[in-house]
């Protein structure tokens, strides 16, 4: 889904600022947490102070540290669910566009069927199939998401065909194959690319509540994890609440916003 | 019209099949399957060996799928090894639940989003207003759960105007419909603000590709104001993306409901799928996934239809007119 924030350049030089400016905090989070290590242990429970800016969880874990880590683990399985999905769906979404009229019938077929599984539920079977590693998430969710990538790549395909320069390609002799990487590819790139948004912001929030139900491997704790966490201590430790849920609004909001600019 | 009913309705079990296969191999092709999770990673070889005949594990995997295939076209779809009760039966007892969740969070978002959506919908030239898009795109990033949490910080520990969780009151002795409501208020409300912030940008982008057309300066020239315009002329052309969207979107809202249900420590079917998974109750996980898919599919075919009455010029058979 397009956000539709504006039109006009200036607007969408905006909307480009804005996502850069949340989306920076949640993504140095995630670098930091490479140096930070393990979470510092103080008071129980403690309000957001100099010595713990974010406050302490109901063990007295510095909420900073795990905030960072749960960082990483939402922008690596987003980030690998995402790149999945793009190559998958743009794969076949070539193959429907010059695979001939079989491939085009078997993709979109299997592109119908796919969608019908929301991935969430794909990636709730598959994590009770096979285990809850962080690799077997990004993948689930990255599958589910595949068709949308496919039907717009072969969209804008499609709309390509009969241009002049493709026939002359046909002319000279060039394969299928090569056309479709060479020539047709990077002319429809920027239109499969804008879709990085929509699968990112979708992945992060699906591994969310996949952790926050507790389907996800414990000893990784994403953002909904921790949220999980704080659900009985709402009255007393709001911080536990609040930070997690404004981490992931920033890093969803944002990268959506900048995939809008281009 | 009837044909194309027919071929879509057929359409359904033909998807069901194939999804319901496709499951079923990865169920049984997985290593560690559900005669460990019955009975514990000690347990002898003769429990583990009664375990398997007991449930029809020793057979060869084709005897098993052909099996499992009758009994599904039946409309039997096996045991759950948690429950120990039929999983039609399992699945029946949580689905009111779920439902009383999912329908009122869709009317409502449909309703609130499209007030949303036609109010943040200006006349071409006029400034762009983009709070309404911007609070509707943060409201989409939220997650569900995330929201229900704040709520029920808000307005059940806080203030305490409604309860913190569950369906029913257990010191009431007879049910009683109000106190359900007051149960239901905050799920409801917790999934409904994800989807109508997704109503309001939809039906918003689509508005906003109509209020340039001629019929609307035509409406506008005879005298109506641009809000009544809007709803009168522009709406129902804008209506079918939102109406796609939604119905795209069924199957997903019953999945959706998992993380609210679990907030709220509401019996629901995504609790238990969480559950089933959880404890590897595959007969479960798997009827409960042939059920979503089939609501999802029933659901796009009554999408096509309405956004078919709504938009004629569309046709049933867009495969056929973008195949060639």
């Amino acid at each position: 889904m397009r956000a539709e924030t504006g039109a006009s350049p200036r607007d969408r030089r905006l909307a480009g600022w804005l996502g850069l400016g949340l989306l920076l905090p949640p993504l140095a989070l995630a670098l930091a947490s490479l140096a930070l290590g393990k979470p510092t242990i103080g008071p129980m429970l403690a309000p957001p102070s100099l010595a713990h800016p974010l406050g302490t969880d109901d063990l007295g874990a510095d909420m900073l540290v795990l905030l960072a880590q749960g960082a990483q683990v939402s922008f690596v399985i987003g980030g690998l669910a995402t790149l999945l999905a793009l190559a998958l769906g743009g794969a076949l979404g070539l193959c429907a566009a010059f695979g001939g009229r079989l491939a085009d019938d078997v993709v979109m077929r299997a592109a119908e069927i796919t969608v019908t599984v929301p991935p969430l539920l794909l990636a709730v079977v598959l994590v009770s199939l096979l285990g809850s590693g962080p690799l077997l998430t990004a993948a689930a969710l990255g599958f589910g998401a595949w068709p949308t990538v496919g039907r717009v790549t072969r969209a804008a395909a499609f709309g390509l065909r009969g241009q002049p320069h493709l026939l002359s390609a046909r002319a000279l002799g060039l394969s299928l194959p090569r056309i479709a990487l060479r020539h047709v590819l990077p002319a429809i790139l920027p239109i499969v690319l804008s879709l990085t948004g929509v699968l990112f912001s979708g992945a992060v929030l699906a591994e969310a509540t996949l952790s926050f139900v507790g389907l996800t491997d414990h000893a990784m704790p994403g953002w909904g994890h921790l949220m999980a966490h704080a659900g009985p201590y709402l009255r007393d430790a709001w911080w536990m609440w609040l930070f997690p849920g404004m981490l992931l609004i920033m890093a969803t909001a944002g990268v959506a916003l900048l995939a809008e600019t281009p | 019209m009837t044909r194309y009913v027919l071929r879509r309705l057929l359409q359904v079990p033909i998807g069901l099949v194939v999804v319901g296969s496709l499951a079923f191999l990865l169920i049984h092709l997985a290593p560690g399957g559900p005669v460990t999770a019955l009975s514990g990673e000690f347990a002898t070889a003769e429990l583990r060996q009664e375990i398997e005949a007991r449930y029809g594990l020793d057979r060869p995997l084709g005897e098993r799928y052909l099996t499992w295939l009758g009994a599904a076209a039946r409309g039997d779809l096996g045991r759950s090894y948690l429950y120990k009760a039929p999983v039609l039966q399992v699945i029946g007892e949580r689905l009111p639940a779920t439902l009383s969740l999912v329908l009122p969070a869709a009317a409502l978002s449909l309703l609130i989003g499209s007030a949303i959506g036609l109010g943040s919908t200006s006349p071409p030239g006029a400034r762009r207003r983009l709070l309404g898009p911007l609070l509707a795109l943060v409201g989409h990033m939220m997650p569900t759960f995330w929201v229900a949490q704040g709520l029920v910080l808000l307005f059940a520990l806080t203030l305490g105007w409604l309860p913190v969780q569950g369906l029913d009151d257990p010191r009431l002795a007879t049910p009683s419909l109000f106190d359900r409501v007051r149960h239901l208020v905050l799920p409801v409300a917790a999934l409904a603000i994800h989807q109508l912030a997704m109503t309001a940008l939809t039906l918003r982008a689509a508005l906003g590709a109509e209020v340039g057309r001629p019929y609307m300066t035509t409406a506008r020239a005879k005298g109506l104001a641009f809000p009544r315009a809007l709803r009168r002329h522009a709406l129902a052309n804008a209506m079918p993306p939102v109406l796609a969207v939604l119905g795209g979107r069924i199957g997903a809202a019953f999945v959706g409901a998992i993380a609210v249900e679990t907030v709220f420590a509401l019996p629901g079917l995504g609790r238990l799928v969480v559950s089933a998974a959880l404890n590897r109750d595959h007969p479960l996980v798997l009827g409960i996934a042939l059920c979503v898919c089939a609501v999802a599919m029933l659901g796009n075919l009554a999408t096509d239809l309405v956004m078919n009455r709504l938009e004629p010029r569309m046709g049933l058979d867009r495969d056929e007119a973008h195949a060639g």
